[in-house]
């Protein structure tokens, strides 16, 4: 049974959260300074904002509660959070990029995945767009050469071999 | 363009077209959910005929005691075969340079690590200010290591002038569209694609020109003239270890069969003449190469003949061919293994579609899969309907454009896949 000792972490800005421990030990950054007994006051977290550390701690808090044996939250209803949390006109991306350097900071690993696949999922739509416009389906290809098809798998190159 | 496509579904089976293009907006809509869609059988509606010989011959062998449950699903594609590939990548928020620009390097490492490998060659168009980690040598050298991304599926669509390329990633199970806009405008033909690059031949006025590209880095390189520079049935050979490609031209398109072999390699940049291919009947055109050999079916004298590239020589090997056999794609394994696929069966009610397997030993073909006879019809509306069959590293693909369908065969897992999600698409906004 986790202890319901209360932390209290000081944002850059100087506000004062306070949490329980077993939220507060989902940074491993945290829980270091608490074993290394650092922890008799405030821990002060001068790498991040009140904004930024008001959603980690939500964040924290919310995966702490869906593992806890009574409430156990299923998978998928913890990824649909997960999704929610992060999506991207909820958290615009200056507030992603902190929550990014925050989850670095504070070793939230599940965060830093969550983050920075974020990041590059936003990467893939950028690189290659694709629309939800389709031609029709039954355009019916006269010629070869107007749809052309082929398999190819893609090697790893330093320098690919074309130029 | 409407008025094109207008006249392409009039000379298509009208029903199969009007349920369609009605099932595509549903799909379309759906798909906005981002959520794997259940791939709705465009046979809904139209085409429910059960015609198929084997529920008829089942009803006929049942015996009165045992009750048959009739199936009112339509045929087609039913749900646990349904779209294993479906997912689309959306055109999300545009990345901000200026906040991006000032990641670390260690969690821009992070990031990359979960962007697919071959999608790190694009990353300039995305971050200007990331251009200078991408030069940096160590950067390369930790990405250099991934291993090869896996199989995709290219489909290149011209559409008068804009040429446009979609890839469906298997391993992602994604489409993306690449934009192909870098070519000359002479390279009209897909010769084929091997390890990531395309080869693409036409017509520069009266020149037959060759070229080989990378649609990922968007750089090509346009072959110097064969010796005997006609339009010739030509295929293109990565070789993985060696970082270099070979292209291989036979006989001219036209049938003049007096042409030595050429063989281009990229590490020369040169062609070099090898022996004439000795006159046989050749089934058709199609190639398949696969362990420093090149396939061709021939009819008289029945078999194969080969090409081997480190000789450079012709020879023909007897090789008896299945009865009945409708057409014959050859397609090319991993290491030494040979495929053959085709149709089975003189009347459109009997047919079925198999894959063998030659025997090297023997030189015998060996049936090793069936197209299931749902994925058949679902495939093949009509008997004579037009399709492309072709593949590499142990995939068939077979493609039904008047079904805008694909279907992949993995030989190796025995699995049967169809490719979800039409492989023509608009996309108005260039990236």
């Amino acid at each position: 049974m986790a202890s319901s000792r209360k932390i209290t972490l000081r944002s850059s800005d100087g506000e004062s959260f306070e949490v329980e421990e077993a939220v507060a030990v989902e940074s491993q950054t945290i829980k270091h300074m608490i074993e290394d007994d650092c922890a008799d006051n405030a821990i002060p977290l001068p790498n991040v904002t009140s904004k930024i550390l008001a959603k980690v701690i939500e964040y924290c808090k919310k995966h702490v509660d869906a593992s806890k044996a009574e409430d156990r939250v299923n998978d998928e209803d913890l990824k649909a959070w997960d999704a929610a949390f992060i999506k991207v006109d909820q958290v615009d991306q200056a507030t992603l990029f902190d929550l990014i350097l925050a989850a670095n900071y504070l070793n939230i690993k599940s965060l830093l995945d969550l983050t920075c696949q974020t990041v590059a999922d936003m990467i893939k739509g950028n690189l290659f767009p694709v629309r939800n416009e389709w031609l029709n389906f039954t355009f019916s290809i006269a010629n070869r050469e107007l749809v052309l098809v082929c398999l190819t798998e893609w090697v790893a190159h330093r320098r690919l071999f074309c130029s | 363009m409407e008025s094109a496509r207008a006249d392409e579904v009039g000379s298509s089976s009208p029903s199969g077209s009007g349920v369609s293009s009605s099932q595509l907006t549903e799909d379309a809509a759906f798909r906005i959910d981002d959520r794997c869609p259940k791939q709705v059988s465009p046979m809904r509606g139209g085409g429910s005929r059960n015609t198929s010989p084997l529920s008829r011959a089942g009803s006929r062998n049942t015996s009165p005691s045992r009750q048959k449950v009739i199936k009112t699903k339509p045929r087609g594609l039913d749900e646990e075969t349904a779209a294993t590939f479906s997912k689309i990548v959306h055109p999300d928020v545009q990345m901000e340079d200026n906040i991006w620009a000032m990641l670390p390097e260690d969690l821009l490492n992070e990031i990359l690590a979960r962007v697919p490998p071959f999608m790190i060659f694009r990353l300039r168009s995305v971050c200007r200010r990331w251009n200078s980690i991408l030069q940096d040598s160590s950067f390369l050298k930790f990405h250099s290591q991934v291993p090869s991304h896996g199989p995709c599926l290219l489909t290149f669509w011209k559409n008068s002038q804009t040429p446009q390329c979609s890839v469906f990633s298997l391993p992602l199970k994604t489409w993306y569209r690449i934009p192909f806009n870098f070519l000359p405008p002479w390279a009209f033909w897909l010769i084929g694609s091997s390890g990531g690059l395309v080869c693409f031949s036409g017509l520069d006025g009266l020149a037959f020109k060759t070229l080989v590209c990378n649609p990922l880095t968007q750089t090509w390189r346009t072959l110097p003239s064969m010796h005997y520079n006609q339009q010739r049935q030509l295929i293109m050979v990565v070789d993985r270890t060696d970082r270099s490609f070979k292209v291989i031209a036979t006989s001219d398109i036209y049938g003049d069969k007096s042409l030595p072999t050429e063989v281009y390699d990229s590490k020369l940049d040169i062609w070099s003449l090898h022996q004439i291919m000795p006159a046989v009947n050749l089934c058709s055109s199609k190639m398949a190469f696969c362990d420093s050999t090149l396939y061709l079916e021939t009819l008289s004298p029945l078999g194969l003949m080969l090409f081997r590239l480190d000789r450079g020589l012709w020879e023909h090997i007897p090789a008896k061919f299945p009865r009945s056999l409708l057409d014959g794609y050859l397609v090319a394994g991993t290491q030494k293994r040979l495929f053959l696929v085709g149709r089975i069966g003189l009347y459109s009610t009997l047919q079925s579609m198999r894959i063998w397997e030659l025997d090297h030993g023997k030189n015998t073909w060996v049936e090793i899969s069936r197209m299931p006879p749902k994925y058949f019809r679902a495939l093949f509306r009509l008997s004579a309907e037009r399709f492309e069959c072709f593949g590499q590293d142990n995939l068939i693909c077979f493609t039904s454009w008047n079904q805008g369908k694909g279907l992949i065969y993995d030989v190796d897992k025995k699995v049967w896949s169809w490719i979800a999600g039409c492989a023509l698409q608009v996309c108005k906004v260039s990236p």
